[in-house]
């Protein structure tokens, strides 16, 4: 105690105080480097500014907060602690004013305001800073209990203990102080109290008031994503994966290309496929059940392994055969496919009669092929 | 002053008690009935009075309007009695309001396992019905009036306001809702079509809940809790405002149900915002009560009504702030359509309702009857049963919506759906069905344990009929109070409080409902949109009739993961005659709004005889009538002249003419089957069925995907 008694002159705060700010716009560069590497459209908008303001205005205050309980601990600091408050406070709106500042431009380009930040950026932008409210609260918790640990604060004086943040919120009246708050209401034996409302209530109610008001002007008065906006984003971001994905070999297998795969280990993949799949409208063994006997040589719709691919792809709707082109991955369509192709001549049990034509294999191949290109473009 | 001697009616509050237990115990079995069949498809017994889509509306219309309306009102004329110091207006109205709503009650566990259904969830009801329900509110209205205005107490309480916005909002919404063109007697279409159908039903819908399952509720609330726990209300103060608040804009949230649907987006976003508003006045209610309970938390753990009281109110709390939650479009993309709803309701449903009527019966039993309750320990047990049978239903549920959601949206590395086959989501969370089975019969075990109680302790005393009570009547002079709060005004006057409520709850109904069905660009018109054929009409009858709706949803939301699914997103243009309209609310099996013209009709065929023969694994139940039953051509006329009154645009003396389209296209659905090797005759109802299902969606099919 004595050593801190020593230590009352402000100027030493002080030069802590600006040696931590000092600290920050070094941190504040670096952050702003990411930013403009990973996504420059990002400078453009003005909400950005606002939010990288507050964030850092609030990380000054934790860092401040920070430093001066770690003087505390050290005993470095005066016990007039109470006079260094007025600079927490300054910071604290020093903070906050700078992204008020910010807000003002923000608003006269109101229509930059919204359009260069996602969602997604804004959201992780508030975490940031409610994470950040969240912990300059708890530090000047830890602040408050050990000035009242260090005798220079009663508990009594403290506005942020539990109890007195309780009685803040609630405004609840003790019980046995209940008759100041009595209403002479009563009805069938039912009285009732006038209590105030709970300001915690209150704010509640405030706080969805506005939030309504702001969710209702950002997305009916400004660009705020309509659902249709949002979903034609969602298709096209997938779109850009999966072209990319489909310069891959094995995915960008398709009926132009399909070639029949006569390893046990694809047939076997096949089959699998089929059983779960296929089985259900063509039989087990692919004798036919709905749909028509795979086994024979009778083909509605062709039998040459490009033809079978572009039946599971497309399907025949009309015909009953649905479309797995949703389903199915190329890879495993050429492996399904080459599954059926093997089963040609297998004469299993129960097999439906036959239906179609007689299909012979060299003659179709091209005129197949054709076809298939003329339809994948129909269908695209 | 001249104190006047009066009885308080107490066999009417005995009468809707008895009702609301018996028909309690009814619908939950139900409940568990159709609970277990999602496990055991098996159980629908094969026939069609048994099946999903008939009884699981027969389930939420007895516990809703059976259970919870006959518990409100045993609570509303037993307090409202109390709180007038007053007989009830009119015996015979009582007893009007009292067989009045049981015969409704029959009528709708008559007709609702038939298949007479409207269609539109939770007011599925058919129209001569609805008109008996509109005629008995009116006499359970003109009674509580007559009672008010009779008075012997010259304010009104708190609970009195919230069962007169309860009498006026539920007729408004009941009449509106039901505006429908009868096709015979027991066949009506509903008013109103596609998008405009679907906000008038969930601006009804959402507020059955509010002024059915809620207001009333409050207010038996506001009576009861501080009767069991001998304690004053908390704040006057905070009754007025959560009040006035709650009433306007509950009224605002029924978009809500309907977000990334066809909706114009300025009606989601205000569901959005008036649900997330409505947390404060909603929690208003629960502090209000659970600060009543200050300094007498000690009372809580002897007393059982008062922890009935308890979880009641800690319920109410949670699923009126889940609610909000759940009308936040990101986390409604992921939880709509699922189990999670599900859950949420009967939080709302077991514990709010639930858990208020049960402590509500207890405390007035012994009262009643003039005797102490028989077994308190029964009580206990009830009490700690039902709160496990709340738990063991809503946890597995959490957890089976979410699962199945995350499925529904997963896609791989490649691009495509994770799980492509709907029917794996199901069969993942079957478990957690049977698992909420058995929350479901704990908490059915609790109300059979306190039924017992309940008629033990009725056994043992004697109704006290008509109880003695005195008190002076009202002056016709009165001095007011000097500073007295502003609100005592309108406490004095009935009449003027109910026309102020009325004028509350119409604005957020007239703000929504108004603009869509005059705004023209607010349903883009589709030009190949085209109304059904006579033969899709019938089918889509049957769809009704069968509940289809109430597992299937008819609207595809514009996410990739669901366009991917089922195809092209649903548009407002593609559902002007659909009268009523058949989005749904819960995909138990998939979308079906791009179902035409996906499978042939031999698969619909197969599928309707046994769904498991083409989706193994399925639980879709079995409908082996529609393969045997005829269809009733008869009505075809009379449904065309209906729809033509509701304006869908048939030429002029279609009707006439109508059935020869329809057995034209009967035929060569026939011809198609027969192709496939199925025999059948072209009149059998599962050939209309097949024409239904083969058209849905289609009609911008073909001018986006000509193949």
């Amino acid at each position: 105690m004595n050593s801190l008694k020593k230590i009352t002159n402000k100027k030493q705060i002080l030069t802590l105080l600006f040696a931590f700010i000092i600290t920050n716009i070094n941190a504040q560069n670096t952050v702003q480097t990411v930013a403009v590497a990973t996504a420059p459209s990002m400078w453009a908008s003005p909400l950005f500014w606002v939010f990288a303001f507050a964030i850092l205005g609030l990380l000054l205050v934790i860092v401040a907060i920070g430093g001066v309980l770690v003087g505390l601990v050290n005993n470095k600091i005066a016990k007039q602690f109470k006079n260094t408050l007025p600079i927490f406070l300054f910071l604290f709106f020093f903070g906050i004013g700078n992204s008020n500042a910010q807000t003002v431009t923000a608003t006269t380009a109101v229509t930059q305001l919204t359009g260069a930040l996602d969602p997604n950026t804004i959201m992780i932008f508030l975490l940031v800073i409610g994470i950040e409210l969240f912990v300059i609260l708890y530090l000047y918790a830890i602040l408050e209990k050990m000035l009242i640990a260090l005798g220079y604060k009663t508990k009594e004086e403290s506005k942020w203990t539990y109890a007195a943040i309780m009685k803040r919120m609630t405004k609840a009246i003790p019980l046995d102080r209940e008759a100041e708050v009595a209403t002479d209401h009563n009805y069938d034996g039912i009285v009732e109290l006038d209590n105030s409302l709970p300001p915690w209530w209150v704010y509640l109610f405030y706080g969805t008031i506005a939030f309504a008001m702001v969710y209702l002007v950002y997305f009916n008065y400004f660009d705020g994503p309509t659902q249709k906006m949002e979903y034609d984003t969602e298709v096209a971001q997938a779109l850009v994966k999966k072209n990319e994905l489909l310069k891959k070999a094995a995915a960008a297998v398709d009926e132009t290309s399909v070639v029949v795969l006569s390893d046990d280990a694809s047939i076997a993949k096949g089959k699998g496929s089929f059983v779960t799949k296929c089985a259900a409208c063509h039989g087990q063994n692919g004798e036919g059940l709905v749909g028509p006997n795979l086994t024979d040589e009778y083909w509605i719709h062709g039998g040459g392994i490009k033809d079978i691919f572009k039946t599971i792809k497309y399907g025949w709707p009309e015909k009953g055969m649905i479309s797995w082109e949703s389903q199915i991955q190329p890879l495993e369509m050429q492996q399904i496919a080459s599954f059926i192709y093997s089963l040609k001549g297998s004469k299993p049990a129960n097999a439906k009669a036959p239906q179609g034509t007689i299909y012979i294999e060299t003659a179709a191949v091209d005129t197949t092929a054709k076809t298939a290109i003329s339809d994948s473009t129909k269908v695209l | 002053m001249q104190q006047e001697q009066f009885y308080y009616d107490n066999k009417v509050v005995r009468n809707f008690a008895y009702a609301s237990i018996i028909f309690g115990l009814i619908g939950m079995t139900v409940g568990l009935l159709i609970a277990l069949q999602l496990v055991f498809p098996n159980l629908n017994f094969g026939i069609p009075y048994t099946t999903f889509g008939r009884i699981r509306p027969l389930h939420t219309n007895a516990v809703i309007f059976a259970f919870v309306g006959n518990g409100l009102f045993a609570g509303v004329y037993y307090s409202l009695q109390r709180l007038c110091k007053s007989r009830m207006y009119s015996d015979v109205l009582s007893n009007i309001n009292f067989w009045g709503w049981q015969i409704i009650i029959l009528a709708a566990a008559i007709t609702l396992p038939l298949g007479l259904t409207s269609g539109k969830e939770y007011a599925e009801l058919e129209w001569p019905i609805d008109i008996a329900i509109a005629l008995i509110w009116v006499v359970f209205g003109w009674n509580m009036f007559g009672t008010i205005l009779k008075r012997r107490e010259r304010h009104l309480y708190v609970a009195i306001w919230f069962f007169i916005a309860t009498f006026v909002t539920v007729a408004v919404l009941h009449i509106v809702n039901s505006f429908e063109m009868p096709v015979s007697f027991f066949k009506s279409y509903s008013w109103y079509a596609g998008v405009q159908d679907a906000l008038v039903q969930w601006w009804y819908g959402h507020n059955a809940v509010a002024f059915f399952l809620t207001t009333p509720y409050l207010g038996l609330m506001y009576y009861f809790l501080p009767k069991a726990a001998n304690r004053p209300v908390y704040s006057y103060r905070l009754s007025i405002i959560h009040f006035w608040a709650l009433i306007f804009l509950y009224i605002w949230a029924g978009p809500h149900h309907l977000l990334y649907t066809s909706l114009p987006d300025w009606a989601q976003s205000l569901g959005v915002v008036f649900s997330v508003m409505l947390i404060a006045p909603s929690w208003g209610g629960m502090i209000n009560g659970l600060l009543t309970l200050r300094g007498a938390w000690d009372k809580v753990r002897e007393d059982v009504i008062l922890k009935f009281f308890v979880v009641a109110i800690t319920a109410y709390g949670m699923s009126t702030f889940e609610g909000p939650m759940l009308s936040l479009k990101n986390v409604n993309a992921i939880a709509h359509f699922t189990d999670w709803i599900i859950a949420h309701v009967h939080i709302g449903a077991l514990g709010w309702n639930g858990f208020l009527t049960f402590g509500m019966l207890y405390w007035l039993f012994p009262r009643i009857y003039g005797k102490e309750l028989y077994s308190k320990k029964l009580a206990n047990f009830h009490f700690w049963i039902g709160t496990l049978g709340i738990l063991f239903y809503a946890i597995p549920l959490y957890w089976a919506g979410i699962t199945q959601s995350l499925m529904w949206k997963e896609f791989t590395v490649e691009g495509y759906l994770k799980y492509p086959n709907f029917l794996e989501t199901v069969t993942q969370i079957i478990p957690m069905y049977a698992l909420r089975s058995v929350g479901g019969l704990l908490y059915l075990v609790g109300v059979i344990v306190m039924t017992y109680n309940l008629v033990k302790t009725a056994l043992s005393g004697k109704l006290i009929a008509n109880e003695l009570a005195q008190a002076p009547a009202l002056t016709k002079e009165y001095g007011v109070a000097k500073n007295e709060h502003w609100h005592r005004w309108i406490e004095r006057r009935p009449v003027q409080l109910m026309v102020l409520s009325l004028i509350v709850i119409l604005i957020g109904g007239a703000a929504e409902i108004i603009p869509t069905f005059l705004i023209k660009n607010n349903i883009p018109t589709i030009a190949s949109v085209k109304p059904y054929t006579p033969l899709e009409l019938q089918g889509r009858d049957i769809y009704i009739r069968e509940g289809c709706n109430t597992c299937h949803s008819q609207m595809v939301r514009p996410f990739r993961s669901e366009t991917e699914r089922y195809g092209e997103y649903s548009k407002a243009g593609e559902f002007v005659y659909d009268h009523p309209f058949l989005w749904g609310s819960k995909r138990t099996g998939p979308d079906l709004h791009r179902v035409g013209g996906k499978y042939p009709d031999s698969w619909h065929y197969n599928h309707m005889l046994e769904p498991s023969s083409m989706s193994p694994g399925s639980i879709m139940p079995t409908y082996p009538w529609l393969l045997d039953d005829n269809l009733d051509t008869a009505s075809t006329a009379a449904k065309i002249r209906a729809m033509q009154t509701v304006g869908v645009p048939y030429p002029q003396g279609y009707d006439l003419i109508a059935n020869n389209d329809l057995m034209h296209q009967a035929d060569s659905i026939k011809n198609t089957l027969a192709e496939s090797g199925i025999k059948t005759a072209s009149d059998k109802e599962i050939v209309a069925l097949i024409a239904y299902l083969q058209r849905l969606g289609k009609d911008i099919k073909l001018t986006t995907k000509v193949q």
